[in-house]
Order: C-alpha cells, then structure tokens, then sequence
C-alpha cells in the first residue's frame, strides 16, 4: 500500500505556543511529583510515574509537531498515526503519571467531583470515546478539521480528553474506587473499546472509494493512490489498535485475591 | 455422603477430585473457566445459525449470492473451530485447578487475545469480504478476486491472534502442569511408561492433567506452525520474501487440522474428569492410560498430512505417515476412553441426568466422526471422497455431536456441582432431542457424501438439494434440544457463579 507520488517531508513543524505548553505542563508536572502531589498530605510518586508523564509529553510532540503532524496535512494515513499515538499512547500515559494526584478527590469542587465521577464512569467514558472517535472520522466533519486548523486541535483536544476518560477506569481510578472491579468486567471494557475502534478502522480500510476528498486536492495525489493511502489508514487505526488492547490487557488485568470467607 | 449423582454409594467415592478446592484456591479459575464455557458455547450457537443459513441456501430454500455463502461459510468454520476450542480449554483449565495452581490473570488475558483475533475474523469475512475458507490455503487467498489484499491480511491476522492465545493458554498450562508434578518425566508418567508399569516410584498424574499436558505440549506445537505459516506470508505480502506454497500448506494444515483436533481430545479430556462425579469411582492412571495418551503428542501432530493426499508435491513418505498416524491417533485413545468410560458406568448406579448423557453422546460422536474420518485418511478411499460432503459430515460428527457434547456436558456438570441444583428433567429430554437432531443432520452430509455431492459449493444442482432439504429439519430438532439446554442453564448459571466461592460458612 503506498502513499502515491506525494512526497514525504522530513521537517519538523515548531508550533511556539503548542511547544510552550508541552515544556510547561511538563515543568508543573515536575514540581507536583517532586512535592507529591497537589495538597499538603504528601503522596510517594514513583521515579516511573514521572518517567510515564514525560513519554506522554515526548510522544505528543512527535504526533504533533513531527513529521507525521507535517505530512498528516497531505496524507491520512499519516493523520491517523496522530490519532493513534494520541488515544493509545498519549493517554494511558498520562494517567500513569497524573492519577495518583487526580485521585485526591476530596481536594476538587464538589461539581468537578461530581462531573468527574460521571464521566468516568465505564458506560459514560466508553460511549463517549466512541462517540468522539466515529463522529470525527465522519467525512464531513473530518473535512472541516482540514481546512480549518482551530477545529483541527479541537478535534487533538476531544480525542485525548475522551480517551483519558476511556483508560480512566482501568488506570485511573484506585482499587478502592474502582468501578471495574471484576477482571470480567475489565476484559468486557477492553474489548467493547477494542471492537469499536476495530470497526472503524475496517470500515476505512474496506471502503471501495475515497471518503475524504480534500485529500484528491493535494498536488499530486491520483484517486487510486489516495485510496491505497486510505486503505492504510484504515489498517493503522485496526492493527496496532489490536497490539494496544493485548498490552494493556497484560497490564490491567490483576491476579484476583483469594475470594474471603463469607460468613453470614 | 451419598453422591446426588448416583442412586447409591460406592466405596471409592472418598477418592473423587472435587471441583473445587478444599481451600476455594481455585475460585477464581473456574469463573474464568465458567466464561470460557458459556462464551464459547454461545459463539457456538451463533455460529450454528449460520450453518442453518448455509444449508437452506444449499437445499434451495433460501437464496443467498455466492459470494455471501463463501463469507458466511468463511466465518462459520473458524468460529466453530475457535468457539469449540475456547469452550473445551475453558473446562480443561476447571478440570485441573484443583490440584494444580493456574493463574486466573493469564487466563483472562488469554481470553482478550482470543476476542481481538475474532474481532479480525468477523471484520474480514463480512466487511472485508473474505470468503476463501478457513483453512486459507495459500496463494489463492491473497490473490481475491472479490476480496482485497487487506481482507486476507486482516483474516491472517485474526488467526495470528488467535494462535497467541492458544500459545498463552498451552505454554502457562504447560508450566503450571509441570511445576506441580515436579517437571515433564512425571508429568507424562514416562518412567511408568517405559517400565510398562513397574516403575511407580513417582505419583502419578490424574487422567486430566495428563491430558492437559499432552494438550498444551500440541497446542504449543499448533501455535508455532501458525506463526510459522502467517509471518512469512505477512512479509510475503510487504515484498520481503516469496513463499513455498507447499510449506504453506503443510503448516497451515499443521497448525489448522490439530487446532481442530485439539478441541475433540480436550473434549475427551473433560469426560475424564466429570464422569467419575457421576459413578462415584474415580479414573485411575493405569499404563494404558498413560500410553494411549503420551502416543497422542506425536501422532496428532503427524496426521494432518490426509489433507494434502491429493497434492502431488507432497512428499510420499508424509502421506504415508499420515495414513498410519490417522489409524494409530484414533485407536488408542478411542480404546482406552471408551473402555475405561463402560468400566465406569457398568454397575455404577449412574442417574442419567442431562451432563452423563452428553458425556456419553460425546463419546457416540466421537466414535463415529472418528470412523468416519479414518475412512476419508484411507487414501483409495480419500481419493473418491475428500471433496465430497463426506468430509464435512465426519468433522461435524466429532465436533457437534463429540467436543461440543462433552464442552455441554461439562458445563451442566460445573452448574450441578457448583450449585447442588439438578439440570430440569426436561433436559434429558433436550439431551435425545439434541442427539437424534444432530445425528439425522449429519447422516445427510454423509450420504451426500457417499453420493459424491461436492463440499464447498454455494450452488447445489437440483439432484442434490433433497439431502439439504432432509437436514433442515433435524437442525430445527438440534435447535430446539439446544435452545432447551441453554435455558436450563441460564436458570442456574447466576448460583453456580456464586458457588465459586463455596458454601457459605456458618459463624
């Protein structure tokens, strides 16, 4: 599956205020782990929670600012490894890094905790990723993030929040607010997520004609070639999708503890 | 105690494994092994449908394009083939947690490969539009002429996932099965073996775990010839390599005939394990055990070749192996099961209730599928019949009427002794409903068959519509026998869930 005869541009695209933001959330997150956490009951951050919140940041300036984000513009199926870095690496890692803090929920406005609780909920956040994720791909809205750049990073922005809200019950939330609580219902949750994101990406991968035509638009660019680059696209958000899934089964699934005595 | 299971006690009943451990170590294993059963069997019933869609097409009764048979035809036979296969693993891994410690987080994280491997199935037959088969015999599949490259791609994958699953579940059972009886010679009882039985200084294995090592050593074995055959046609399909058709077939039917091989000797695996419940006599380890199964690591492994008789390529001395393993895999295990199962029941005191009647119509189904397939590993024979409905009629034998009764009968058994509540007794009557509805569907396949009816058409003439036609109603007869079954135990399965945790104690 090739990308046609548009040519792939090795450059980096230096956003100040996007690189800003990234260097100071970056920075906040330091102080906060270094003081542990946000109130004054001191939490004990791991050297791995720091280590995950940096990757998070590392791997947004690449979906972001490289040339994936570069040759996103021209290319879908370069748009789609932004996509993909965003909800399947960017998000589970900044919940390793930040849950901890976000957990203190006492600390937060009664309807922040309020909000917060009802969002995180598995049905809420699961219907709401899939929401967000097929509504964007819908070929009149995913258009409009191509030729308008505020609705594109609005489009970056609802992407991560939905899928913080995603992985939040599985990497959120601690053993004891846990709303997943079952490895059952946590294999459930993976795999409605998985299905739907799976679903998405056949229907792009299988379609027999070209869904985004601005992309026709692009110098060079023939039909058939932006059909084999939709076709890819479709492929990148399924196949990687399937390994993201396999290793976050590996890692949320817990060794369940020996069921208590019941005593009535 | 007397056993609710029999009508009186017998003297060996204090020596019966029960399901669950004394110290409810296993609690967790069996929900897992509960969700494998039910999703497997409720992918079964799915997959079922389909089978009915497929023969109402072939009887003339309902139309569907061809191109549509082959996608469903596609999905009916590697969701059968994976469906069954999770069912019985899902039992097997119940039938040992007892006395061996498995891990409940591998099993689950099994399960989720195993979903993402047929999610990638699903999507490439009936979005994708792959139809090429199940056995996916290369090149023909990536070289569709309805389907695209992508569709054969995502179907490889699918299988690709699949296959780790498997890996993951074999390799952990494997280990756990070994580290508990202290390493693989004592696992395969092999000093017990060689000295033809004199040799009994180690403990030996329970038939079940013996079984379940022998499993997962051909399971691995199954895993790897899948990976074996689908990365080399992934790098084949990104340009890097071309590959040799006749390594493809001979390991994709490696990996796809012992797969499908695997579910029926798991099946067998589980009878070992339920049926002693219901005659109060435990299965004893004796030397024909031992060596009718240890015979099986190799022979499954060497019999997949009676598929590929008609291939000139294939070299003669593999398809003569294959003919002699296809006998001597049969007739040992067929032998010592069938003997050791009528040595229990006789005189037993057995009450027939639904879970002993599946056992026993398990082991009628893998009787005759087995005939049936010896018969077709015949090469004269083969020559005459391997495209023929005859094939289909032997693998549905031993998978509906053989793995797929033990995998019910094991499940009805976990409910009864999990809850202490006894099937309704209706569903004995769903039980014959089930058997005599299978068996008049699957007589159809055979006389086709014998009538050299050919398998694999979306389009019957009309001088072969009148065995489909016959069939239907022995599916609705299945059907209604299974629809039954499936009821009872949804009445149960809430208490049997909460019987993981063992009885309530008293302060």
């Amino acid at each position: 599956m090739g990308t046609g005869s548009v040519a792939f541009v090795w450059r980096w695209e230096w956003d100040p205020p996007f690189v800003a933001a990234i260097v100071v959330a970056e920075l906040v997150y330091v102080v906060l782990w270094a003081r542990g956490g946000i109130g004054s009951r001191r939490l004990r951050l791991t050297p791995s929670r720091l280590t995950a919140f940096t990757a998070a940041m590392a791997v947004m300036a690449i979906a972001l600012l490289s040339p994936i984000a570069v040759n996103g513009e021209r290319l879908l199926s370069m748009h789609m490894v932004e996509h993909d870095l965003l909800i399947w690496v960017v998000a589970p890692l900044v919940l390793v890094g930040v849950a901890p803090m976000l957990d203190r929920a006492e600390r937060f406005p009664a309807i922040v905790r309020n909000a917060g609780g009802h969002l995180t909920r598995p049905l809420v956040a699961w219907v709401t990723s899939t929401i967000l994720l097929w509504v964007w791909h819908a070929p009149l809205a995913y258009e409009w993030t191509l030729a308008d750049e505020t609705v594109h990073h609005i489009e970056h922005l609802s992407f991560l929040g939905a899928y913080l809200l995603y992985w939040w019950p599985l990497i959120g939330s601690s053993r004891e607010m846990d709303s997943l609580r079952t490895n059952g219902a946590r294999v459930a949750y993976l795999v409605a997520g998985m299905m739907q994101s799976a679903l998405l990406g056949a229907l792009i991968t299988f379609h027999q004609s070209v869904l985004y035509t601005a992309y026709l638009h692009v110098p060079g660019v023939t039909p058939a070639s932006a059909l084999a680059d939709q076709r890819l696209a479709g492929a990148l958000m399924w196949f990687p999708g399937a390994i993201v899934f396999t290793v976050a089964a590996a890692l949320v699934i817990r060794q369940p503890a020996r069921l208590s005595t019941r005593v009535v | 105690m007397t056993s609710p299971h029999r009508r009186a006690p017998l003297a060996d009943a204090a020596a019966l494994t029960p399901l669950l451990a004394p110290d409810r170590a296993n609690s967790s294993v069996l929900r897992v092994a509960l969700v494998y059963l039910v999703v497997g069997l409720g992918s079964f019933l799915l997959m079922g449908l389909l089978g009915l869609l497929m023969r109402l097409d072939q009887g003339g009764i309902l139309v569907i394009a061809p191109v549509w048979f082959y996608r469903v035809m596609t999905l009916h036979g590697a969701g059968m083939v994976a469906s069954i296969l999770l069912a019985v693993t899902g039992g097997l891994a119940a039938a040992v947690s007892a006395t061996t410690r498995l891990s409940a987080r591998v099993l689950w994280i099994a399960l989720v490969i195993y979903f993402i491997g047929t999610s990638f199935v699903i999507l490439a037959t009936l979005v994708g539009g792959f139809g090429g088969g199940w056995t996916v015999l290369y090149p023909l599949p990536t070289h569709g002429l309805v389907w695209t490259l992508d569709a054969a791609l995502a179907m490889y994958a699918g299988y690709l996932f699949i296959a780790l699953g498997l890996l993951l579940y074999c390799v952990h059972m494997l280990h756990a099965l070994a580290r508990a009886h202290g390493g693989f010679v004592r696992l395969f009882a092999l000093r017990f073996l060689f000295s033809l039985g004199r040799d009994t200084r180690d403990p030996l294995p329970r038939p079940p775990e013996l079984i379940a090592g022998v499993i997962s050593l051909d399971g691995i074995a199954a895993a790897t010839a899948g990976m074996l055959y689908l990365v080399p046609i992934f790098l084949h399909a990104a340009g890097v390599m071309s590959v040799d058709a006749l390594y493809a077939k001979n390991t994709v039917l490696l990996f796809g005939h012992t797969m499908a091989n695997l579910s029926i000797y798991v099946g067998a695996g589980l009878v070992y394990a339920a049926l002693p419940a219901f005659t109060g006599r435990p299965w004893r380890t004796t030397w024909a055990v031992v060596c009718a199964w240890d015979l099986i690591i190799i022979l499954m492994l060497t019999n997949y070749s009676h598929h590929l008789y008609a291939d000139f390529a294939q070299p003669v001395g593999l398809q003569l192996l294959a003919e002699i393993a296809s006998y001597a895999v049969a007739l040992p295990s067929f032998i010592v099961t069938i003997i050791g199962a009528l040595t229990l029941i006789y005189r037993s005191g057995i009450r027939w209730t639904a879970a002993p009647m599946l056992l026993a119509l398990g082991i009628w189904g893998w009787v005759f599928g087995g005939l049936g397939a010896v018969l077709d590993a015949t090469i004269p024979v083969n020559q005459v019949l391997h495209n023929t409905m005859w094939v289909p009629a032997h693998f549905h034998t031993y998978y509906l009427l053989g793995a797929v009764a033990f995998a019910w009968g094991y499940l009805f058994y976990m409910v009864h002794e999990l809850t202490d509540r006894r099937a309704a007794r209706a569903s004995s009557i769903a039980v014959w409903l089930y058997g005599i509805g299978g068996a008049g569907f699957i007589l159809m396949f055979f006389v086709a068959g014998a009538n050299s009816v050919p398998r694999r058409y979306a389009v019957h003439l009309a001088q072969w519509q009148l065995y489909a036609r016959v069939a239907v109603p022995f599916v609705i007869v299945l059907a209604l026998g299974l629809a039954w079954l499936s009821w009872d135990l949804a009445t149960r399965f809430r208490a049997a869930w909460r019987g993981t945790e063992g009885p309530t104690l008293q302060p």
